[in-house]
């Protein structure tokens, strides 16, 4: 597959995606200078709604139903090691950053009730923080996409040990961190051998010697059938743990439960670059060795569905169940992706923007259980179905989203990532079946312990939603509601880059490579074995 | 206009559920009379819109398709939200919007002063919808959409009481036991998808050819997992008796004759499908007998009203999937537009009959002598009714056929000889437990009867409708050839078919239905002498042994919470411990103790420290919000140059001990960076935010409320206005006809009921008794026993062959 690069400067006349990834970072150089907490904290607000509304734009302005890469932006390159500035979007990434945008305005905005120190540092790291993620999402070259997936690490450090809420948060930090690093050297030097090989591979033809870690040129050059397996395990390892997947979970419960009320934690429920990495490099780059490898990866996958769904039942506290929970969920989209088929793709595109709507939404939600009663464990709740009728219809609503109630946006998700797997491999669809109402067991149960039944005498008076909860909670629901009753604007803009993947999956990455007309030629024509795009007209 | 008032007739409800539920959530903003009038005033809408295409059916009986919107998913899987309009659907819907509308201007009485007031016609009005969803669907997809709404409505109605733990419990459980269904549902949606690339009925039904029998029988089981679980069909049907701790006009709606009608549509309306799949059709048929057994025998010892009619309503439930295992669609459609419109008459006037036996604060005495003959008339009108059903459904299509289906015949006739037992059994135990007052025999799980008078004028309307079931009866609907039938005709063709399976599965069948017919004879007899009241050592231990278990629901819910809820529990924690001791070491990484002891202070308690002061001083309370510092509060007593050489030593221990624990000395000097600065500077940019915010929230939802507010009023007016006009003076008009027809009737019951029936029933009562007693007498040979088993399979077989 060669994609065409359709630049900025074409498409919208200004780098759009530099901007959304520096603008960030240059509120945080801003409010690093302004003293005033408040007012810090304000400034960085703002900063986050010219984001969200930049993201916005981006993704209106995204041409959709091609598998072209857009706002595309090309900058300085390092000779030699042949790491370079280069960024842009396909159909695989857009919808990511209008999210992150999302997340982070509103992560910003609880802050009010979620900190109760030092908001500046606070808004200055989640800035930061969106700013890498939103960089690991736009950048083509794969050493950039490793930095950020990196330099990530940073601002969750601070944000765990400064903003974490359990006793055992430092520890908690130290064991994310040392995990995130295991996983990122062996993924470095995956990606150093995608180098290697497109180095060796220049050599071969003629062309000169010089390494190069873009995506596009990687693409060109088919590796090696054995590299490719050593490879695909070596970024498996830290997309794994990324994740995170069965076994390599173990830290999550102890993050959300000792990390910050919102902060980072809904980031890590929400935003999923472990499952991005392996439907925008793995599958991509190395699809013989998905090919081969897929059925480990969808038993991974079911194996976390049903084993993360079982410990999220028996779970007390909403912010440990919900790590199991988005475990459960990870292994739905891993169960997706090594599908390797189009409605897979879809259906594991999204449900990862899903969660990082219904998994995050209930992430806030455990947050505002918490600046009421402290950690929501069921044995410091019970009975507010009367006393707090919004708050319970916002988690019965969440609740429902997440088990896939036609109507909200859990059930498209979840319906495409069945089919696509039903049509793969049907068994693994059964792991998918039972996780449904394993589900809908363990959210319902929580229900029933924490909201109904006698109501809890060590709670006196439980205000009902806030003002600024009732605007996030409204936010998520318009969303959940939104996509659950029209899905069509989100899939028209997956589709051609999905359309692209599947069909590189299925012809290998060993087919000559051939004009980028040729390829436009021969999408039209492998039309008929992949379905029209809905509404693409 | 037809497509309008198609989209409207679904469409009523929802707008009236979205404007209760706001209301509920926004603490009950309307007056108490606004909330039910817009609930049935939206039924009463969607009722007549329903007449109205009924009508345009019988003049053009082509079906037709009304398509709303494309609610795309992906590629060629275009869903759209569309309906499907043709006999079957309009008979589902006008037996769904009239039930509902009834049950929902019952309830206004009943919920009379109730916490959840508008809660709950919010969920009523949600359920029309939902059942409106799944009964006019034109494919799958939509058509699941309304079975999981109609589930979540469940849900939230069993869960209704949730200060009560078993109303909670039970309602997750249900909810649970359907997603069991619901999961067997899309996965036929999904093999529906892969083979014809569509879920539209018209389309699968057209091209059902093309598919082979073992795909057709997958997706047929697959199907009737989801009817099973809906329908509380054995095995899967041990959340219906816990369902009763709902409301009793929702218990009625639900789950003795509208929602739980939708596993044997679902039946119907694949029955082309299940045409092409004898082998699943048998085991429709096998799991409706069952069920029929089970539930029959269960309902025989029940000693509480609502329980006893939801029992009853499961075993005619099984009848239904027993007619659709045989072939028999119009049948079971008979039956259960029949069957719901009787239920729904006896689960009102259950709690009426009840609370003039207990006696309520209100009720005197005079008004209890006053009411109690109308009551128990119509009580017994609608036991008589359930006594001739299934002789009606059951026998009339045995007659049609000749010698050929003798089996179909064989099945429905022991079918509907046990089912008319244990309904006629139960009709005169009920009888016996009105006219007698048997003390313990009348609880209920319900706490609020309610008075009796106020039930007089919806319970007269419900005794029309039961005339109108009976008579609907009466008129043979079984028949081949008559209007009901006929009315069907487009979408069933009416034809018999009987399950073409081997000839041993047929004689099972015909053993499994001896079987029934004998214990239909025997266990009325029996169980009435066993059960715990009687004298231990009377009867022999084996009878006493049934009974309990019969008396316990042959204790399925304890076994799936043996054997599934337990064991999934014990193996999640066990999950859970290897989690934690197991995995976490192997993959978890070494890291270095914590250095820096936090005095066990957490954010938890420093929140509670804060709350006080923000608390007395609102002024205070930014400042106290953003510089107490968790760091500052853990280490403020530490002398300052203690903490100095902390760092020191934190920072030389971090550069010893590797990259973590430099970050983490990093970490440390940007914080101690950080809470050095905090100086201000004045900034009104999120003031200025806030000012919009609460300015938009001011006018534009402020504005936005009158208006909706407004809008509420103006329906709840329309529907007031028509309250007074049209039912008023249709009240009046009946009311005049009432009393012309109670001054006949007065004069006949003086000569009549009081000397003649008023007498003859406990007459009746004793004749019957006696001969209960002489019958028992006699099975106590086990001779005789053995006698009528041995000839009844004897005839039976003969009958076969």
């Amino acid at each position: 597959m060669i994609l065409n690069e359709i630049f900025a400067s074409e498409q919208i006349g200004f780098p759009i995606l530099s901007v959304l990834l520096f603008l960030p970072l240059i509120f945080v150089v801003v409010l690093h200078f302004i003293r005033d907490d408040h007012l810090a904290y304000q400034v960085g607000l703002a900063g986050a709604c010219i984001e969200l509304l930049l993201a916005c734009v981006m993704a209106f302005r995204f041409i959709p139903g091609i598998p072209d890469m857009q706002f595309m932006e090309r900058g300085f390159r390092i000779p030699y090691l042949g790491v370079g500035y280069h960024l842009g979007v396909d159909g695989i990434s857009v919808l990511f950053i209008p999210v992150t945008a999302l997340l982070t305005v509103m992560v910003i905005l609880y802050a009010e009730y979620a900190v109760k120190s030092d908001a500046r540092h606070y808004a200055m790291a989640t800035l930061a923080l969106e700013a890498t993620m939103i960089g690991a999402f736009v950048s083509l070259d794969m050493m950039l996409f490793w930095l950020f997936f990196v330099v990530e690490l940073v601002p969750s450090y601070f944000l765990i040990t400064r903003w974490g809420t359990g006793a055992h948060r430092q520890r908690a930090a130290r064991e994310y961190v040392a995990f995130m690093i295991t996983g990122s050297v062996l993924m470095l030097v995956g990606i150093a051998l995608l180098g290697v090989n497109y180095h060796n591979a220049s050599l071969a033809s003629g062309q000169g010697s010089g390494y190069s870690f873009d995506f596009l040129h990687l693409l060109a050059v088919p590796v090696p059938e054995k590299l490719q397996t050593l490879i695909f395990f070596l970024i498996f390892f830290g997309l794994a743990v990324k994740t995170p997947i069965f076994p390599f979970h173990t830290w999550m419960p102890k993050v959300l439960e000792e990390g910050p009320i919102v902060g980072m934690s809904v980031f890590l429920v929400g935003i999923k670059l472990g499952t991005y990495g392996f439907i925008r490099l793995v599958v991509p780059l190395l699809p013989e060795a998905a090919k081969e490898w897929f059925w480990l990866m969808a038993l991974l996958g079911a194996i976390g569905v049903i084993y993360g769904a079982l410990i999220a039942l028996i779970q007390t506290n909403l912010r440990r169940m919900v790590a199991f929970s988005s475990l459960s969920h990870m292994g739905v989209v891993m169960l997706a992706i090594f599908s390797l088929n189009f409605y897979g793709f879809q259906g594991a595109l999204l449900q990862m923007i899903n969660l990082g709507i219904t998994g995050a939404g209930l992430f806030f939600f455990a947050g505002f259980l918490h600046t009421r009663v402290g950690p929501p464990d069921t044995a410091s709740l019970g009975g507010l179905v009367h006393n707090v009728p919004l708050l319970t219809a916002t988690f019965l609503i969440l609740a429902l989203a997440g088990v896939g109630l036609p109507g909200t946006n859990g059930f498209n998700g979840e319906h495409l990532v069945i089919l696509g797997t039903f049509q793969q491999h049907w068994y693994m669809a059964l792991a998918a079946g039972v996780g449904t109402f394993l589900t809908a067991a363990y959210f319902l149960w929580y229900f029933q312990r924490a909201f109904m039944g006698s109501l809890n005498p060590s709670i006196h008076k439980m205000p009902d939603l806030r003002p600024r909860e009732m605007f996030i909670v409204a936010v998520l629901g318009a969303m959940i509601f939104w996509i659950g009753l029209d899905t069509g604007p989100l899939l028209r803009r997956m589709n051609g880059s999905l359309q692209a993947l599947a069909i590189r999956v299925e012809q290998g990455s060993y087919v000559e490579p051939r004009s980028a007309a040729a390829v436009n030629q021969a999408g039209g024509d492998s039309r008929d074995s992949f379905p029209e795009i809905a509404g693409s007209e | 206009m037809f497509d309008l008032i198609v989209v409207l007739i679904p469409g009523l409800p929802l707008l009236a559920a979205l404007a209760n539920g706001v209301n509920a959530l926004l603490g009950e903003r309307y007056s108490r009379t606004v909330i039910p009038r817009l609930a049935w005033g939206a039924a009463l809408g969607s009722f007549l819109g329903t007449l109205y295409v009924l009508v345009r059916l019988l003049l053009d009986p082509t079906p037709r398709e009304v398509t709303v919107y494309r609610w795309l998913f992906s590629g060629e899987l275009n869903v759209n939200i569309a309906f499907l309009i043709d006999s079957l659907s309009v008979v589902m819907m006008l037996l769904t919007t009239s039930i509902t509308f009834v049950m929902t201007f019952f309830s206004v009485n009943y919920m009379h002063n109730e916490r959840g007031f508008s809660r709950f016609f919010t969920v009523m009005s949600l359920f029309l919808f939902a059942m409106l969803l799944l009964v006019m669907a034109n494919n799958y997809v939509v058509m699941f959409l309304g079975w999981e709404l109609v589930g979540m409505c469940s849900y939230l109605l069993i869960a209704f009481y949730c200060e009560r733990p078993s109303a909670a419990q039970a309602g997750t459980r249900a909810f649970v036991m359907n997603r069991i269904g619901d999961a067997g549902f899309l996965m036929a949606i999904f093999l529906l998808f892969a083979n014809f690339g569509t879920a539209n009925f018209t389309e699968v039904f057209s091209r059902a050819g093309e598919i082979g029998p073992g795909t057709v029988a997958a997706i047929t089981l697959c199907l009737l997992l989801a009817a099973v679980a809906k329908s509380g069909q054995l095995p899967l049907g041990t959340w219906l008796p816990r369902a009763m701790e709902g409301p009793t006009p929702s218990s009625a709606l639900f789950y003795g004759s509208v929602m739980v009608t939708a596993g044997v549509y679902l039946i119907v309306r694949s029955h082309v499908l299940y045409d092409r799949a004898p082998d699943v059709l048998l085991l429709v048929a096998i799991v409706g007998a069952a069920t029929a057994l089970f539930a029959g025998m269960v309902s025989l010892v029940q000693t509480d009203i609502k329980n006893m009619l939801v029992a009853t309503s499961n075993a005619q439930l099984g009848l239904m999937f027993l007619a659709c295992g045989l072939g028999a669609y119009p049948v079971a459609v008979f039956h259960l537009t029949a069957h719901a419109y009787l239920k729904c008459y006896q689960f009102i006037t259950a709690p009426s009959i009840l609370h003039l036996l207990h006696g309520g604060p209100d009720v005197t005495k005079t008004s209890r002598r006053e009411n109690v003959p109308v009551i128990s008339w119509l009580f017994l009108a609608g036991a008589l009714a359930l006594v001739i059903f299934p002789f009606l459904s059951g026998l009339l299509p045995g007659s049609r056929f000749g010698s050929g289906v003798t089996q179909g015949l064989l099945v429905l006739l022991a079918l509907g000889v046990i089912a008319a037992f244990s309904a006629a059994f139960n009709s005169a135990r009920l009888t016996a437990v009105v006219f007698e007052d048997e003390g313990h025999n009348g609880h209920t799980s319900d706490p609020h009867p309610k008075s009796g008078l106020r039930f007089i004028k919806p319970m007269l309307v419900m005794a029309v409708i039961a005339g109108i079931g009976i008579a609907i009866g009466l008129l043979p609907g079984g028949v081949n050839g008559t209007w009901f039938q006929q009315l069907l005709a487009p979408v069933i063709p009416a034809k018999i078919g009987v399950p073409a399976g081997s000839p041993l599965l047929t004689i099972v069948l015909l053993i499994l239905m001896s079987l029934l017919v004998a214990s239909g004879w025997l266990t009325p007899v029996y169980f009435d002498r066993f059960r715990l009241e009687e004298p231990a050592g009377s009867v022999s231990p084996f009878m006493r042994r049934l009974y309990n278990l019969t008396l316990n629901r042959f204790y399925l819910d304890e076994l799936y919470d043996l054997a599934v809820v337990r064991p999934a529990t014990r193996l999640a924690l066990l999950l859970d411990r290897f989690d934690q001791k197991v995995l976490e070491p192997i993959t978890g990484v070494p890291v270095p103790a914590p250095r820096i002891r936090l005095p066990g202070q957490t954010w938890q308690e420093q929140f509670r420290a804060i709350q006080p002061a923000e608390a007395v001083a609102p002024a205070a309370k930014a400042t106290v919000r953003w510089e107490e510092s968790d760091e500052r509060a853990a280490f403020g007593e530490v002398p300052a140059g203690l903490a100095k050489k902390g760092f020191l030593r934190r920072a030389t221990g971090g550069l010893a001990r590797g990259p973590v624990g430099m970050m983490s000395g990093a970490s440390d000097w940007v914080e101690k960076q950080g809470i050095g600065r905090t100086e201000s500077i004045v900034g009104n940019l999120i003031e200025l935010a806030a000012g919009v915010s609460g300015w938009f929230e001011k006018r534009v939802i402020g504005s936005t409320e009158n208006l909706f507010g407004k809008l509420t009023e103006l329906a709840a007016d329309i529907s007031g206005w028509f309250e007074k006009q049209v039912v008023g003076r249709a009240e009046n008009m009946f009311g005049s006809l009432t009393e012309l027809a109670a001054a006949v009737s007065a004069g006949v019951e003086n000569v009549v009921f009081q000397k003649g029936i008023e007498g003859g029933i406990p007459m009746a009562g004793q004749w019957l008794g006696r001969l209960l007693t002489r019958t028992e007498a006699l099975l106590g040979h086990p001779l005789v026993v053995a006698l009528i088993f041995l000839l009844s399979i004897i005839a039976l077989l003969l009958g076969a062959l």
